[in-house]
């Protein structure tokens, strides 16, 4: 494809998933929630800041997350305070744990968001828009400290 | 020896006679009781035979009545295999057209490329791009540089709006045979008969979803998309806008799954994703280029997920030809 025929095309899901690092999947269930999703599944470049934001998609990791589980454990919890992620109705996308985070330090993510779910400080949910997490009351306290 | 004992008396041979009389008798007796015993024999014999023939009789009797309880689990299980033949080649039909219809695609662009390819028409189009570097500028321009600029950047717009137009246009729709996919739909139901999860199996690989930046956004990437978001709205039909929905594999093809076990849906669940079905199916433009149309095809849970065990299996086994025959 020549970049002038480029220009003139539409955005795939697949050029909004590259784009918000967003399984293509989860691009589909953000469209289809605010009834955005177009019949030919070709989109406007500024579809993706309008499923950024609608998608409620953010990038917690601009730099390497700690490698010590317990930094870890106390950035990822940083995190859910600074968002404000501290309840079922503020709840961010689980997949936000993981943006920005290299794929073989996700999984190290992912273990310590399963250390703080199993004790009580995190709680998921589920929302029209996909997976969804949260700071627990208890949480709040110890992520805060 | 004395003429007197020499000769026997009447009542000596009349004796005498009794007694052979009675050796034949015994004779005679003798013979009979051995041809009964031996007429005992065999039929004790026959007997025997024929109890260890009802034995066997009770015996087939018995693994008939096993074969026709299993007959069910057997069905299932040659269901689940018929399930899998069937998204087998569907996959492969919507493969096949969608190699076919980007190579139209493909084909149906060649001209487009040629004429971006000219000097005047490629000037153009670098001026177009050119535009939104300055856009976030225009406001601290003066009016009529502003008017200027907006002026001829809509005159840009006009002359390639033709190539603009010709650009977004879907490609042409396939000169092929008419064929039906099947997409298989089951609803899982909880011990109240509540329903508890719906599920959605693809003629496509599910690599579609594990493996989505690897692939290109082809025909069966779409029909995923379609998919999931048809079980996206069916959600909210159903009352449960924040069901949970997941994708997976199912035996190499990709799933769908909503889940409804957390509260009550609204109406009838099958009819409500009939109804989406349809929607979204009819809606899929590609599917229609590609001379292709979709139903569901709904499926009990015992077929979509058959119990693996040596039962099953020994079941699958008696009722299979071969094994018959």
């Amino acid at each position: 494809m020549t970049s002038g025929l480029a220009t003139f095309q539409k955005l795939s899901i697949k050029d909004l998933a590259a784009g918000l690092d967003l399984h293509p999947h989860e691009v589909v269930r953000v469209l289809v929630a605010n009834d955005a999703l177009t019949d030919d599944l070709r989109f406007d470049a500024g579809t993706i800041e309008r499923v950024r934001e609608l998608g409620g998609v953010q990038t917690w990791w601009t730099s390497a997350p700690p490698a010590d589980d317990a930094e870890l454990g106390k950035a990822l919890g940083a995190r859910f305070i600074e968002q404000d992620a501290t309840s079922e109705e503020k709840a961010t996308r689980f997949d936000n744990l993981l943006r920005g985070a290299a794929d073989d330090r996700q999984r190290d993510v992912r273990r310590a968001a399963q250390r703080l779910l199993k004790a009580g400080h995190l709680k998921t949910c589920s929302s029209a828009t996909g997976l969804r997490i949260y700071a627990t009351e208890s949480g709040k306290a110890h992520l805060s400290g | 020896m004395s003429e007197a004992t020499a000769t026997r008396t009447g009542l000596q041979e009349a004796l005498s006679g009794i007694t052979s009389w009675r050796q034949e008798a015994e004779s005679r007796l003798t013979s009979r009781l051995e041809a009964i015993d031996r007429e005992e024999q065999r039929l004790r014999e026959a007997l025997t035979q024929l109890q260890a023939e009802l034995e066997d009789i009770d015996t087939l009797r018995a693994t008939i009545r096993t074969e026709n309880g299993e007959l069910d689990r057997a069905q299932e299980e040659r269901a689940h295999h018929a399930m899998l033949q069937g998204l087998g080649s569907d996959r492969d039909t919507l493969a096949s057209r969608s190699v076919e219809l980007a190579a139209a695609h493909e084909a149906s662009q060649v001209g487009l490329k040629a004429e971006l390819a000219d000097p005047e028409i490629a000037g153009l189009i670098t001026e177009y791009e050119r535009f939104s570097e300055v856009e976030a500028t225009l406001a601290a321009l003066p009016e009529s540089y502003r008017h200027a600029i907006l002026t001829h950047h809509e005159t840009l717009k006009s002359r390639l709006q033709p190539i603009f137009e010709r650009a977004q246009a879907s490609g042409p729709a396939l000169e092929a045979e008419a064929a039906a996919l099947s997409v298989v739909a089951c609803l899982e139901n909880d011990e109240d008969g509540a329903p508890e999860s719906l599920t959605f199996v693809l003629p496509v690989d599910s690599a579609v979803y594990s493996r989505w930046s690897d692939r290109d956004e082809d025909l069966p990437t779409r029909l995923g998309y379609r998919v999931v978001a048809m079980v996206a709205r069916l959600a909210g039909t159903l009352g449960a806008p924040a069901a949970p929905l997941t994708c997976r594999d199912h035996e190499g093809f990709l799933a769908v799954q909503l889940w409804l076990g957390d509260g009550t849906p609204d109406g009838d669940v099958k009819a409500a994703a009939d109804a989406a079905a349809a929607a979204a199916f009819t809606g899929a433009d590609q599917l229609g280029a590609a001379q292709l149309s979709a139903a569901l095809e709904w499926l009990a849970p015992e077929v979509l997920d058959p119990p693996e065990d040596e039962e099953t299996a020994a079941a699958v086994r008696i009722a299979t030809p071969t094994a018959e025959a």
